[in-house]
Parts: structure tokens; C-alpha cells; sequence
């Protein structure tokens, strides 16, 4: 009888470690997890009929920070964390229950702890004195990731200028996820006295370390050289093995996005342009290590290059490098390294194992480098050398859920075709077929309502995406949309698309001819509008849906 | 009895802690990719070497792609790639110019107007006119098509 007693005793015990063993329903980091899929697949309450409930007004909540959101925010264990881009005040706000949407803590606090802490806390904001002109402004871009292995706690973890130190100097702080103590602040990544800073860059957590880049703290004025930081979660030093440098000449390959790991534990990062074209006095010899403009995975061992995608020489660099964050899709076709540039190509690189990998026929002088597994538009000749190709502002990544990706882009030869359009669309969301041949590749478009479309996330089926107008920090209405997948809700309404080939008028649809197929537009069956632009990923955790906005709003949505 | 109670226990506990590490366990490493695709192989241009337009300090640079006498209209026709970087700098007129957006987005400034022209846009810049050209990012391409008259002609 005991035994019987023992067993069940036990079996519960085991169902709530196998339930607590990984709190599946969390948004860790930046696009989610390590691989910034932004899809959460553990959501189960938020199908088309509660998505059309969501609110902030009864069940739901907003906190108004009085600053600018231009993270993203993470979720973990009823807690919502963000930083503030303009005030410099990181917060924690309570998710759900009586509380929710009250302030659990903030850092730095309203009163310096005494005796000091570790990190020399005091209450001046983490901002940057010396030379905010980076658009990611003089506080807090970088979106948090949650590690429950910082000396013993659970930490929250993002890069922001230490106030206490140069006027600046950007490092990584970690702090306690439940109290907002100071656990550390690493040794300095972007000093000021150097032409660097850790703008909208993230962290990302693999192998006990903090994966991040710094970029341009002034935007290429002057270009900074593009490096990826590896800081030990245990003390918060710097691990010497790392950094990678994105060019070992001229200056250049700033890492603007945050890194992603691979399946078998390695770093995939996107760096910014070189300053062949952008800088008069940059030197006019190519560097012989050039990984700018590029997407590129490293060996996390020893940060070698496996294999490098560069789709525009850099003779050509006219500013269309990759600001988008890149992201890992395992999909039945293999694994994919997908990214969108600024010229609004999307390029999908197969991961591989091994390396190094090098293709000749999309390679160039001095240059090693990979095809893509396919590109959207299509780019049958790599790498490109017209002059089409420059900074047109595709930098929100996507989301991908399996073969299924979500993102917004469209190159020059797509959207852009004076007298055809005439105009950059960035308000676009296209869902696209991983797998697909080119002429197959677009399942659905859907145009946000708004000057651009925001960096979506996916779960359950369902697409969330926001309005975004760029660099806007005013308290104007953009919509916030909930999109049912063709798959989850079948289209009514369709369009014209035209995935390929030489530019033609758009032809009234829905029967679609000279080269244009017919697609559709999914079914939006959630809808609100909230207060400011919306850049980055919604969070979708614990049945909820967590909303950021640049004038300063943080939603929590709630069926 | 009671040690195979203590064996079932530490069975279970053992059993427990699998499930534990199965809860969160990383996916299985899946890196191996298929054939590429087939591609052809491409024969690359050299580049283009752009030199400062004189008193821009190099914020505007240009290369001319095509240069050809037309008789027949008796013109210089000629078309070139500009790099305009993010400092005003004054566009030479000297010819009556057609000037498209091909990458970035470009300011112009003429008299009292101020105009934002996106990628794709074209407009024309008249013979004698005072006109200055600025990246709105931190650097645009535009690509000109001047026609002027054959000298002598």
C-alpha cells in the first residue's frame, strides 16, 4: 500500500519536473529563442476566437513609461522586461494577476542600494551622454534574454550604456530576474572613446555566454568595425576567444541585429556595410578579411567563418546591408538560414555542418563565399553588381514557423518599378514557402496599414503584427492586426503577385496574367489600435500577447 | 522489502530526472543541407570607379556608364552613376539632366522647395538651375542622363 502510495507520490512529483523542467510558455530573448524564430509553440489559448478578443481595456492592461520602446519585450514567469530607449530606465512589469501592469521593479532603482552593490548601482538612468546620435537612441535598444544560470540566479540580461562610466561605455548588465538587484555589469564591449555602441543588437545565450555586436554609434559617421562579443555569464568578463571582427582593414560590418545559434550550437550573425562607397576617405583596397554586408555562421569554438553570403560585391555597396536580426528554420527541406537586407532581398542560406563552405559561382575576387538556398526575389547571378542596391530600409526581420516564413521585403525589382509602383512598399508582410520552387514561393501577402509593417511573430497559426513608422516616437494610432494563416482560416480575397521575371503593370485581379499568380490575403481576425509605432516582435506568452510601441506604451493583451 | 522499495524509488527519481531534462532538451542537431541548386556561372564586371564631382568634398561622386555623341539630335548624350552621400552638396547643371533614384532615398533642394524623391522616382533637372542633392540615409545612388548640345554645333 505504501509503495502504491510512493509511486503516485513520485509520479507527481515527475509530471510537475517534466511541466517545471522547461517553462515552455515564456518568451526568453529577442525573436523568442536562440534561433529568433518570434515563433512560440507552446501557445495553446489564443486561436482565432480568443485572438479577436484581445484587449487592454478590461482583461488586459498598459503601462506608460514616459520614454520610448524600441526593444522588444521578453517574458518569463509572469514578468514583462523592457528597456527604455530614451529614459534609460529598464523595466519589470508584472504580467498578469492583481498587479498586472504595475512596475515589479526597475533598474537603475529609485533609491541606490546601500552598501553598494556589486555593479556600483546608483539612480542616474543608463544613458549615453557622449554621442547619442545612433537612431537607437541614448537609452536601452537591446531587448533582453532570461538565463536561469547567472551565479546562481535567474538573470535578466541586455546591453545599455553604463551612466558611471566615460559617459557611456556600453556594456551588458545582468540583474536578478526577481528583484532587479545588479548580479554584474560586464567588462566594457562599446567604449566611448571609441566610434562603437550596442544599439538594437540583443543578446543571445548559448554555452554559458551572452552572445552581442556593437555598431556605428554614430551612424557610419564615422563606420565603426562590426564585432561580436562573447561575455561569460558567470562574472560577466569577456571571453577572449572571442571577438569576431567583421573586417580586418577599413572599417566596417557593424552588427546592428542580434545573433542567432544554429542547431548545433553555433553563431549566425548579419553585419552592416563596409565603408568602401559610404566614407571619402575609406581606403579604395578591399580588406582581405571582408565579412561586411554579409550573413555569416561562425564556429562558437573559435569564431572561424564556416561560410560567408554576401549577395552584393562590395564594390557595390551602396548601404544595402543587413540590419534584420537573422533566424534559424527547421523545416522538412533542411535547415535554413534566412535574412532580409536593406535593399529588401530575402536570402535563405541551408545551415550546413562543417565547414569551411564556399561556392565559386557566387563568389568573387578574394571573396569565399555561399549560395543561397534560394532568394525572394529570385537572384538567379550572385552576387549582384548594379547599383540598385542600397540602404531602402527593409530592416524588421520576419518570423517563421516550419516552412512557413513571415516577413516583410521585396527588392528593387519587385516593388519598386517606376512607372509601376514607383514607391517602396515596407508595409508588405509576405508569407513565403521555404520549401517552394521560386514560382511558388509566395503563399499570401497582406499590407499593414501603416507606412510599414513591424517585426511579426506566429503561434498557434495566428500572425501578429504592428504598424511601424520609422524613427516616429509620437503618441499617434497605429494598428496592431492578428492575421489567421491560409492554412488556419481559408482565404476569401485575393490578389495579383508577381514573384518573378521583368516588371509589368499589376493587372486587375482576382484573375491574374502576364506572369502575375493569383494569392492570397489571410484573414485578419484580430484587430486594435494602439498608441505609437510598433518595430519590434510582439511576445506571445501564457496566453497573453505583450505589445511595445516607440511612444513609450507597453500592452498586455489579454483574450 | 524495504530495499526494493528504496531500488523503486531511486528507479522513479532516476526516471524523474530524465523527464526533467526531457522537458527542455535541445532539438536534435540537424545541420546536413541538400544538393544546391543549379547555377550558372556569372562573368563579373569590373567595377565602377567613381571619382568626387569638384567642390563636393566627396559627398557626390560619380562614373560615367555610357558617353555617346548623337548627330542626328546633335547632343552629348551621357549616363552616370552617382553616389550622393548624407552632406548637401550642389549637383552641376551644366546640361539638362534626368536623374532617377536607383538605391536610398535623396533630398533635393531647389530655391524654396525641399523634396524627399524615394528609390524609383524620376524627375528633371534643368540646364543652369541651382540644385543640391542629400542622402536622406546615410547614402543614396542615383543614376543621370544628361543631353547637351555638340559644342560648335
Amino acid at each position: 500500500m505504501s509503495t502504491i502510495r510512493e509511486f503516485r507520490g513520485l509520479s507527481l512529483v515527475a509530471a510537475f519536473l517534466l511541466l517545471a523542467g522547461c517553462r515552455q510558455d515564456n518568451w526568453m530573448m529577442y525573436g523568442h529563442d536562440s534561433s529568433h524564430s518570434a515563433h512560440q509553440p507552446h501557445e495553446k489559448t489564443l486561436d482565432v476566437a480568443a485572438a479577436g478578443t484581445l484587449n487592454f481595456t478590461t482583461t488586459g492592461w498598459v503601462f506608460q513609461s514616459g520614454g520610448s520602446f524600441v526593444a522588444s519585450p521578453t517574458v518569463y514567469d509572469g514578468t514583462v522586461y523592457i528597456g527604455d530607449g530614451v529614459t534609460g530606465i529598464f523595466y519589470a512589469v508584472h504580467a498578469r494577476g492583481p498587479n498586472q501592469g504595475k512596475i515589479r521593479w526597475r533598474y537603475p532603482p529609485a533609491v541606490a542600494p546601500s552598501p553598494a552593490d556589486a555593479c556600483g548601482t546608483t539612480t542616474t538612468p543608463l544613458l549615453l551622454s557622449v554621442g547619442s546620435g545612433n537612431p537607437s537612441g541614448p537609452g536601452i535598444a537591446s531587448s533582453a534574454a532570461i538565463s536561469d544560470d547567472v551565479a546562481g540566479h535567474t538573470a535578466v540580461i541586455f546591453g545599455a550604456p553604463d551612466p558611471n562610466s566615460n559617459g557611456g561605455d556600453g556594456r551588458l548588465w545582468a540583474l536578478d530576474a526577481q528583484t532587479g538587484q545588479c548580479i554584474w555589469k560586464s567588462e566594457v564591449i562599446a567604449p566611448t572613446s571609441g566610434s562603437s555602441k550596442i544599439g538594437y543588437s540583443s543578446p543571445v545565450i548559448a554555452h554559458d555566454h551572452a552572445y552581442l555586436g556593437v555598431s556605428a554609434r554614430v551612424p557610419d559617421a564615422p563606420i565603426t568595425v562590426g564585432q561580436l562579443f562573447a561575455v561569460r555569464l558567470s562574472d560577466g568578463k569577456k571571453d577572449p576567444a572571442i571577438p569576431f571582427s567583421a573586417t580586418n582593414g577599413p572599417a566596417g560590418g557593424g552588427i546592428w541585429s542580434s545573433p542567432a545559434i544554429t542547431p548545433g550550437g553555433h553563431l549566425l550573425v548579419t553585419t552592416g556595410n563596409s565603408c568602401f562607397n559610404s566614407d571619402p576617405d575609406c581606403s579604395p583596397n578591399v580588406p582581405s578579411q571582408d565579412y561586411t554586408m554579409s550573413m555569416a555562421k561562425l564556429d562558437w569554438h573559435n569564431n572561424q567563418i564556416l561560410w560567408q553570403l554576401q549577395p552584393v560585391a562590395i564594390q557595390h555597396d551602396h548601404d544595402p546591408d543587413y540590419a534584420a536580426s537573422p533566424m534559424v528554420a527547421k523545416t522538412h527541406c533542411g535547415t535554413l538560414a534566412i535574412g532580409v537586407q536593406k535593399d529588401g532581398y530575402v536570402h535563405a542560406v541551408h545551415v550546413r555542418s562543417g565547414g569551411f563552405h564556399s561556392n565559386p559561382l557566387c563568389s568573387y575576387a578574394g571573396h569565399n563565399l555561399v549560395c543561397p538556398h534560394w532568394s525572394f526575389p529570385p537572384a538567379p547571378s550572385l552576387p549582384f553588381e548594379d547599383d540598385s542596391h542600397g540602404d531602402t530600409r527593409f530592416i524588421r526581420p520576419g518570423a517563421v514557423d516550419h516552412g512557413r516564413v513571415y516577413i516583410t521585403g521585396g527588392g528593387y525589382n519587385l516593388t519598386a518599378i517606376a512607372p509601376y509602383g514607383g514607391a517602396i512598399i515596407l508595409n508588405r508582410l509576405y508569407s513565403l514557402n521555404a520549401c517552394g520552387e521560386d514560382h511558388d514561393r509566395v503563399r499570401w501577402i497582406y499590407d499593414v496599414n501603416g507606412a510599414g509593417a513591424g517585426a511579426p511573430s506566429v503561434a498557434n497559426g495566428l500572425i501578429y503584427v504592428g504598424a511601424d513608422t520609422e524613427f516616429d516616437t509620437s503618441a499617434t494610432p497605429h494598428d496592431f492586426d492578428v492575421l489567421a494563416d491560409t492554412e488556419v482560416v481559408k482565404a476569401t480575397k485575393f490578389v495579383c503577385s508577381y514573384p518573378q521575371g521583368p516588371p509589368a503593370p499589376i493587372p486587375p485581379g482576382p484573375v491574374c496574367s502576364a506572369g502575375f499568380k493569383t494569392v492570397p490575403v489571410p484573414e485578419r481576425v484580430g484587430h486594435l489600435t494602439l498608441t505609437g509605432a510598433i518595430p519590434g516582435h510582439p511576445a506571445i506568452a501564457e496566453g497573453r500577447v505583450f505589445v511595445a510601441t516607440t511612444a513609450g506604451y507597453l500592452y498586455g493583451l489579454a483574450p | 522489502m524495504k530495499s526494493s522499495r528504496t531500488v523503486q524509488s531511486v528507479l522513479l527519481l532516476f526516471g524523474s530526472a530524465l523527464l526533467f531534462f526531457a522537458g527542455c532538451a535541445r532539438a536534435e542537431v540537424d545541420e546536413e543541407a541538400p544538393p544546391e541548386p543549379v547555377r550558372h556561372a556569372q562573368e563579373l564586371r569590373p567595377p565602377l570607379e567613381y571619382h568626387a564631382v569638384e567642390g563636393t568634398q566627396g559627398a557626390l561622386r560619380q562614373a560615367v556608364l555610357y558617353s555617346q555623341k548623337v548627330p542626328p539630335l546633335a547632343t552629348d548624350l551621357e549616363v552616370r552613376s552617382m553616389l550622393v552621400l548624407a552632406r548637401e552638396s550642389v549637383l552641376p547643371t551644366d546640361r539638362e539632366t534626368l536623374v532617377e533614384v536607383r538605391a536610398g532615398e535623396v533630398w533635393t533642394v531647389s530655391g524654396a522647395e525641399r523634396k524627399a524623391h524615394p528609390t524609383g522616382d524620376i524627375w528633371l533637372i534643368s540646364k543652369g538651375s541651382h540644385v543640391t542633392l542629400k542622402a536622406k540615409g546615410e547614402m543614396a545612388v542615383v543614376r543621370a542622363i544628361s543631353l547637351a548640345p555638340i559644342p560648335g554645333r
